[in-house]
């Protein structure tokens, strides 16, 4: 045989998966806009608490509480596992082909459709596995009846479809870019305005007081409380550790903040027109040249990590202190009734829930999370712009096709003086959001520091070709006109 | 000072060969990504996966989202099921 190719496998499946259909024509800017707030919209609906989860606590909780953010999905819920699948399919496959370990002919319209579709299947695969680890785990509560744990699997991996195809919905063109990144970027931003000002109010003790879920609310709530002191109120607003506090409240704002900063860093390339004399203009190349794809596939390590070690801990050795699998890998201990905390040695890639705890009782963590970070962060940076078609020599040939030439360079020499520039300016990026995301983790932020750092990067990547898009055909934006923004193109 | 070699001979012959063989090392050099082919795709910082018109079972994309919020609502429907009967699960 010739050689059997991976994407094969996927012909079966070709006439079965749905696709949406490519525009006939292009999509004006409004309905972009409106696709786009409207998928994003459906997903956040599928917040919906899951049917047929048990009443009763069972002793198995959350061990990803960390890694959900990111990934916008939420617990119990339908969406479980969030865009994970999609990501991780996506990044994963796309990594392999540029190894060369799957191989694709991406000149061939034919392979790049097996390619499309085995990336789409491995996705919908993911959903279902997870989906049964999680119930079998007893995540949903012991002893499941067989018709709960068919309607949970069906919930969630239906649910998982149409997440898949709402992504594919705005990739197809109906939207903005990329559906993964837009709809994690409008969750993560959602939930952070739930965090800050959600005014949903949760039972906290026995005696029937509630606190809101948001910082501020719970502030001014706590302020005008009768059963609390000035001190009290304050001092309870800024560390309360069972709903979210002001005080992760503004380190995810000065996260946010630094990292609006950092993307501004990029390093202006002097350019000359190769057909017409002094028409000078500068091209940039920013110093997060891979954006959060870097930390997005960090965390999609991770997850991989920690479900794995979930699998071994609960499934096999069902937690048991004295099995060999919880000796080695090592177990959860329950925290509030709420998370799962690994222990050590998994702890290690685990972020502290406080910054007191990473110092007393974790005083590794730091050094190995953060290392990891840095070092997949670096490897994928170095990877990912060699293969996602913005390497050096794919802008020099952009250059020789529109014209272009680096001023004081010949033709010839571009991707020389390029290749010296991109893939350093690539991979310190990604050192530095890894620092970014290592410090903010760090202090006890729960996945919300890389969540912010991923939703504010990605937004301003997507903000980019919005911006570009606006300008090329903005003029005609109905929107733009009630809005009163300035009309594009001028 | 040598003179110049004469034009012609054994060493053009060899540089053309050696141009062509380049050539065709960069042709048979297969793109890594459908970006990289020149057919969208993901890009340097943005995750683009479906971009590829397959032959599949063709969709129209308001029949995607009214089907998901139908799923959701279908869910709804399975919790008020649940709670009513009492017995489904």
């Amino acid at each position: 045989m010739a050689g059997f190719r991976l994407i094969e496998l996927a012909k079966p499946f070709l006439p079965l998966l749905p696709e949406v259909e490519v525009p006939y024509e292009k999509i004006g800017f409004d309905d972009k806009v409106v696709y786009t707030i409207i998928a994003a919209l459906i997903y956040l609906f599928g917040q919906f608490p899951l049917a047929g989860v048990s009443k009763e606590a069972s002793g198995v909780l959350d061990p990803l509480y960390f890694l959900r953010s990111v990934f916008a999905a939420e617990p119990k819920t339908l969406l479980e596992f969030g865009v994970f699948p999609v990501v991780s399919s996506a990044l994963i496959m796309q990594v392999l082909a540029g190894l060369k370990l799957i191989k694709v002919n991406f000149k061939i319209r034919q392979d790049r459709e097996l390619f499309q579709t085995c990336t789409k299947l491995f996705a919908l695969l993911q959903y279902l596995v997870l989906a049964n680890v999680f119930i079998f785990s007893g995540y949903y509560g012991t002893d499941l009846s067989v018709v709960q744990i068919t309607a949970l699997n069906v919930q969630l991996v239906v649910a998982g479809f149409f997440v898949t195809l709402l992504v594919e919905v705005i990739d197809k063109g109906y939207g903005f870019a990329s559906g993964a990144m837009a709809i994690t970027t409008v969750t993560i931003s959602t939930n952070f305005v739930a965090d800050v000002f959600g005014v949903g109010q949760f039972p906290v003790d026995n005696e029937g007081h509630t606190e809101p879920q948001g910082a501020f609310i719970n502030l001014i709530q706590s302020l005008r409380a009768s059963h609390k002191t000035w001190t009290g109120a304050i001092v309870g607003a800024f560390n309360r550790d069972y709903l979210p506090n002001l005080t992760t409240a503004f380190l995810v704002l000065a996260l946010a903040a630094s990292i609006c900063f950092l993307t501004n860093f990029r390093l202006e390339l002097p350019i000359r027109s190769t057909r017409t004399r002094g028409v000078n203009n500068v091209y940039p190349i920013r110093l997060f040249y891979v954006g959060s794809l870097s930390v997005l596939f960090a965390y999609v390590i991770l997850f991989y990590i920690h479900v794995g070690a979930f699998v071994l801990v609960q499934l096999i050795a069902h937690n048991n202190p004295s099995s060999i699998i919880y000796k080695v890998v090592g177990g959860y201990a329950s925290h509030n009734n709420l998370l799962y905390v690994p222990q050590f040695p998994l702890s290690l890639l685990t972020p502290p829930k406080s910054f007191v705890e990473c110092i007393t009782r974790q005083p590794l963590t730091p050094l190995f999370f953060t290392t990891f970070l840095v070092i997949t962060g670096i490897w994928f940076a170095g990877l990912w712009q060699q293969i996602s078609g913005s390497s050096a020599r794919d802008i020099s040939e952009q250059f020789k096709e529109q014209g272009i030439t680096l001023t004081g360079r010949r033709e010839q020499g571009v991707t020389k003086e390029l290749d010296k520039i991109v893939p350093v300016a690539a991979t310190t990026g990604a050192i530095v959001l890894g620092l970014l995301v290592a410090c903010g983790e760090l202090l006890g932020l729960k996945g919300k520091g890389a969540s912010i750092i991923v939703g504010v990067s990605g937004g301003f990547a997507l903000l980019e070709l919005i911006t570009a898009e606006y300008q090329q055909s903005g003029g005609q934006s109905a929107l733009a006109q009630v809005l009163g923004a300035p009309s594009g193109g001028i | 000072m040598s003179t110049p070699t004469p034009p012609g001979g054994q060493r053009t012959l060899q540089k053309r060969r050696q141009a062509q063989s380049v050539k065709e090392k960069q042709q048979k050099q297969t793109p890594a990504s459908t970006r990289q082919a020149g057919f969208g795709g993901s890009s340097n910082s943005v995750l683009k996966l479906y971009t590829d018109e397959a032959n599949g079972l063709r969709v129209d994309p308001l029949v995607v989202l009214f089907l998901a919020v139908g799923f959701i609502f279908s869910v709804v429907a399975l919790h008020v099921v649940a709670k009513v009967t009492g017995k489904l699960f």
